[in-house]
């Protein structure tokens, strides 16, 4: 059996066995296997008469909970004496994306509307590799100690702080894994967990402050840049080829790799040692007597370039011995960079309930030394492809709204839940050379911009005693060519556990030329409206 | 205003209720079915009507007293003297524990509010109260078939920590208290169905009643703790049948409604269940508990909200005079038409199972084995239960314990443990 053979053979055989396994273990007992199984079908619809069959992902997901430390005792044997409790957490996600076996035909299409290729055209072997994805995504020991207010969450995790939905300021972590589709994948899947030491002290009282905590982590090295694909590869990932295509590679590429070894989206000039390597971040939390919840947040890690920012993932060298060591090696004369980054921020959240019922959130941080591509440092090898970089502050923030509210006509048992925000981010002491990375060769396209913004709006409530949840969003990029995006799924709960979705979005980019701001709306998305249908087991 | 204060008078008022009310038609013996519910009709609430003509039958059994808790009773003879409404009665001054108003006078004009405050100090919800491992179903209503289950849930914990009118746990009878706390609640994690699995929610209860609650809930799929607006307290949960107000009939604040007393009467109410776990009634009334019933004296009171947007037009709550626990509910919509009704099954027992492992009672305790919430309209139901046939010991609802006996700690209780908790 070859390897893709066995590989899917175990997976047949996981699925088999899975929910049978599960399904023998008592639902509350200490030890708990759950999961599910998912297909998901994307057809993409650019236009009324267009349609191209995207993906259809299969997805299985495992999970282990085991509360292996109860009252001080581990494995209900051994006694701790330093431990109250402790949870063993695993999660499997294994992938089989069959469209790289069905290879329909037809090219996919970049943002300007222009072929980029066909899944037929890869090799059989690079298909093998993109279809199937086996990974313990999650794997951690959380840890109460018994005479200290304090616990410990130890191992392979997402960390997730903030207050915004769907967009990243505080929300920092982990990096995202972009070859996930970033409309019809939860975070939840998009986010790629790392290695990380997390503890977090309950203080409870602080002066005229309840509920205090603080919680701080440490990732020893593990840290990684924000995972991106190209087309036709990725026929969900950036809506671009990849623009080191021929440039960089097995020859006839004029240069084998970019400087140092480094790789674009994937490795920076760094170790991936605790040393070279790591990120911390901590957070205070409390609530003051008003009842106003907030957050003071650090955080100081590489930049991984996945909250909208248009930032330069790569460097012209321009330093003339960097340059010959380059050519010596047979490098090109820039490489893929992820500096670190300071950042400090805060967030907060007050329930307002005399007069307008609603919750409001607040999230803002400051970023130092974001690196932005800038036409004054032109590489002096490659002029007019790459360019050195400057770096700058930003600024960046979210405010938003959270209203149940009762729309009778439309539905007398529950409310609809409305939720909005506005996000900006502001670039300090921008220059007019900054540009974007999309397409330097337009500048009106792609333009770095001192001020962004985008405004969300989303509207959900259940029908048939919660069988039934209609969900309505949509995004508006005023900066950008009042780029668009609305969209709509559809769940459906046919029993406990096999759950139906239908969806579809809209990316409407009115502009022309056409404007790529870099949040994704409408500039990236361009021609990308899409069809979803999913069908989910759970046991 | 007066208020009758000593065990004389409220015996000698409580003989003259009974004396008063006129004999019921249904006897020990009987069991109420769709056949003959029309002769009890108004022994019981028109929701409860609606139920037995979908199928809920009611074994009729005859009355048993239940003794409240020894020291609920001496807290209410020492401090109750002590107590009186202020604010139009949104606020109680001088209340330490106990039953704020023993034997009310029916010719009070505040009458209303002070059986409602009587119900929110009401006894066996003094210290803490833990509701764990308890399942949900939800389903449509098939007039032949009985109920088409369209989601199970299973829940760990529902909890209570009170921090005022303590009675049995250290320190009482209030913990140290700066935010002028009544109780936190804590629900979840929800076990199962895998969408909804780790979601949990924490919420306080301040004794200022002006003050909202404040609310947070952990959802998974965010991976963080959310704040939630408490304003639409009518909402179902989840869309299902049920809503935050009328857990256990309502659990809403007493400053949130306006009340009034609709009079009282002798009504069958099921106070000593005899199947643990529950039984479900047979064939098209398996959404509804089926157990003993027996005559309860009652207070009935309607309670129309003061908050904009509210579901219900009024509802109204049959409240025993014994225990000061809600029988049954009746919500109505804004056409006063009979929308949705939330029913109790009680036991008064000494223990929560044959053989419980944490504690035997010194005094009964209203255990809570099922409730159910019917929406009529939609013809959809609401079921809830603990134990279910699958706890280990069956012992899974406690009183007054402290929290590390029910397994939920004070320390539980926090933002701070709703995110480590969260996965």
């Amino acid at each position: 059996m070859t390897g893709p053979g066995k590989q899917l053979f175990g997976a047949l055989l996981a699925v088999l066995l899975a929910p049978s396994l599960a399904l023998a273990l008592p639902p509350y007992g200490p030890m708990q296997l759950t999961g599910n199984l998912q297909s998901q079908t994307l057809i993409r619809t650019p236009d009324v008469d267009k349609f191209q069959f995207i993906q259809n992902r299969n997805t299985m997901r495992l999970r282990f909970d085991y509360e292996w430390v109860q009252d001080g005792r581990w494995l209900n044997r051994f006694n701790l004496p330093w431990v109250s409790n402790s949870h063993l957490f695993l999660l499997y996600r294994g992938v089989y994306d069959s469209v790289y076996d069905a290879a329909p035909g037809g090219n996919l299409r970049n943002i300007l509307d222009q072929p980029t290729g066909r899944l037929a055209d890869l090799s059989g072997h690079r298909r093998d590799d993109l279809k199937f994805q086996n990974e313990l995504r999650e794997a951690y020991v959380d840890i109460d100690l018994r005479d200290l207010p304090l616990n410990f969450r130890l191992g392979r995790q997402q960390v997730v702080w903030g207050e915004a939905d769907n967009f990243r300021m505080l929300d920092r972590t982990n990096p995202l894994d972009m070859t996930w589709h970033q409309v019809y994948e939860s975070w939840d899947d998009l986010r790629i967990p790392l290695w990380i030491i997390k503890g977090l002290w309950r203080i409870d009282r602080l002066g005229p402050l309840s509920d205090a905590f603080v919680e701080a982590y440490w990732d020893p090295g593990d840290w990684v840049p924000a995972k991106q694909g190209f087309m036709p590869d990725y026929p969900w990932g950036i809506s671009a080829r990849n623009p080191l295509t021929g440039l960089v590679g097995p020859p006839p590429a004029p240069f084998r790799t970019l400087y140092a070894g480094t790789r674009l989206f994937g490795q920076g000039n760094y170790s991936r040692d605790p040393g070279d390597n790591s990120q911390v971040g901590a957070r205070f939390s409390a609530v003051t007597p008003q009842g106003v919840q907030f957050t003071i947040n650090y955080f100081y890690q590489r930049w991984a370039g996945d909250d909208g920012t248009n930032y330069a993932p790569v460097r012209a060298l321009t330093d003339p011995n960097q340059i010959f060591a380059a050519a010596e090696r047979g490098e090109a004369p820039a490489e893929f960079i992820a500096p670190y980054v300071h950042t400090v921020g805060t967030s907060l959240n007050y329930s307002e309930e005399l007069y307008t019922q609603t919750v409001y959130r607040l999230e803002t941080i400051y970023d130092f030394g974001v690196p932005f591509s800038d036409r004054a440092k032109p590489s002096p090898v490659l002029p007019g492809a790459v360019y050195g970089i400057s770096k700058r502050d930003m600024w960046k923030g979210m405010i938003g709204f959270d209203r149940p509210t009762w729309i009778r006509p439309l539905n007398r048992t529950s409310t609809f839940f409305l939720s909005g925000q506005f996000f900006w981010h502001h670039l300090i002491n921008r220059e007019p050379t900054f540009f974007g990375n999309v397409d330097p060769a337009t500048p009106s396209r792609d333009t770095v911009r001192e001020w962004e913004s985008v405004l969300t709006f989303l509207l959900t409530t259940f029908y048939g005693g919660g069988t039934i949840i209609p969900t309505i969003s949509y995004g508006l990029d005023p900066v950008n060519s009042y780029n668009m995006y609305i969209g709509w799924t559809l769940d459906y709960f046919a029993t406990n556990d096999l759950i139906l979705r239908v969806g579809q979005n809209f990316f409407v980019a009115p502009g022309t030329p056409p404007a790529f701001e870099s949040w994704s709306l409408g500039g990236f998305n361009r021609g990308r409206s899409e069809s979803l249908f999913r069908v989910t087991y759970q046991f | 205003m007066a208020v009758r204060r000593t065990p004389a008078l409220i015996a000698a008022s409580v003989l003259l209720f009974a004396l008063a009310a006129p004999s019921l038609a249904a006897a020990p013996g009987d069991t109420i079915t769709e056949a003959n519910v029309d002769a009890v009709a108004e022994e019981i609430s028109p929701g409860v009507l609606w139920c037995v003509r979908h199928g809920m039958n009611l074994a009729v059994i005859p009355y048993r007293q239940i003794v409240l808790p020894k020291a609920y009773q001496e807290a209410t003879e020492a401090h109750a003297g002590q107590v009186r409404l202020v604010g139009d009665g949104t606020r109680l001054e001088g209340y330490v524990a106990g039953m704020p108003f023993p034997g009310v006078d029916l010719n009070d004009p505040d009458l209303a509010t002070k059986v409602m405050w009587n119900y929110y100090y009401r006894p066996y919800f003094t210290d803490d109260y833990t509701w764990r491992n308890f399942a949900a179903d939800t389903g449509v209503l098939n007039p032949d078939s009985g109920m088409t289950v369209e989601r199970s849930y299973t829940v760990r914990h529902f909890g209570r920590l009170f921090y005022n009118g303590r009675l049995y746990v250290d320190p009482k009878p209030e913990l140290p208290n700066p935010d002028g706390i009544r109780y936190k609640e804590l629900t979840g994690p929800i076990l199962s169905p895998l969408d909804l699995k780790g979601v949990g929610s924490l919420s306080y209860r301040f004794l200022d009643l002006n003050e909202q609650d404040r609310t947070w809930l952990y959802t998974p799929t965010l991976r963080r703790v959310r704040r939630l607006s408490t304003s639409q307290r009518s909402d179902s949960v989840f869309g299902q049948d049920t809503d935050l107000d009328s857990y256990y009939g309502y659990s809403g604040n007493i400053a949130w409604m306006s009340w009034r007393f609709l009079g009282e009467k002798k009504m069958l109410g099921s106070f000593h269940s005899q199947h643990v776990p529950v039984q479900w009634c047979a064939g098209k009334g398996d959404f509804a508990f089926c157990d003993v019933w027996e005559p309860r004296d009652v207070f009935v009171v309607e309670g129309v909200s003061k908050l904009p947007q509210y579901a219900y037009s009024k509802r109204i709550l049959y409240i025993d005079k014994e225990t000061y626990s809600v029988l049954y509910m009746d919500a109505y919509d804004h056409s006063g038409a009979l929308w949705k009704m939330w029913i109790n099954q009680w036991r008064a027992a000494d223990r929560a199972s044959s053989n419980p492992k944490v504690t035997v009672y010194p005094d009964e305790q209203l255990f809570n084995p099922s409730f159910v919430m019917v929406d009529i309209q939609l013809q959809h139901a609401t079921r809830s239960w603990t134990p279910t046939a699958a706890s280990p010991t069956g012992e899974e609802e406690f009183f007054n314990v402290g929290g590390e006996k029910a397994g939920i700690p004070e320390s539980y209780y926090t933002v701070a443990h709703l995110i480590e908790a969260g996965r």
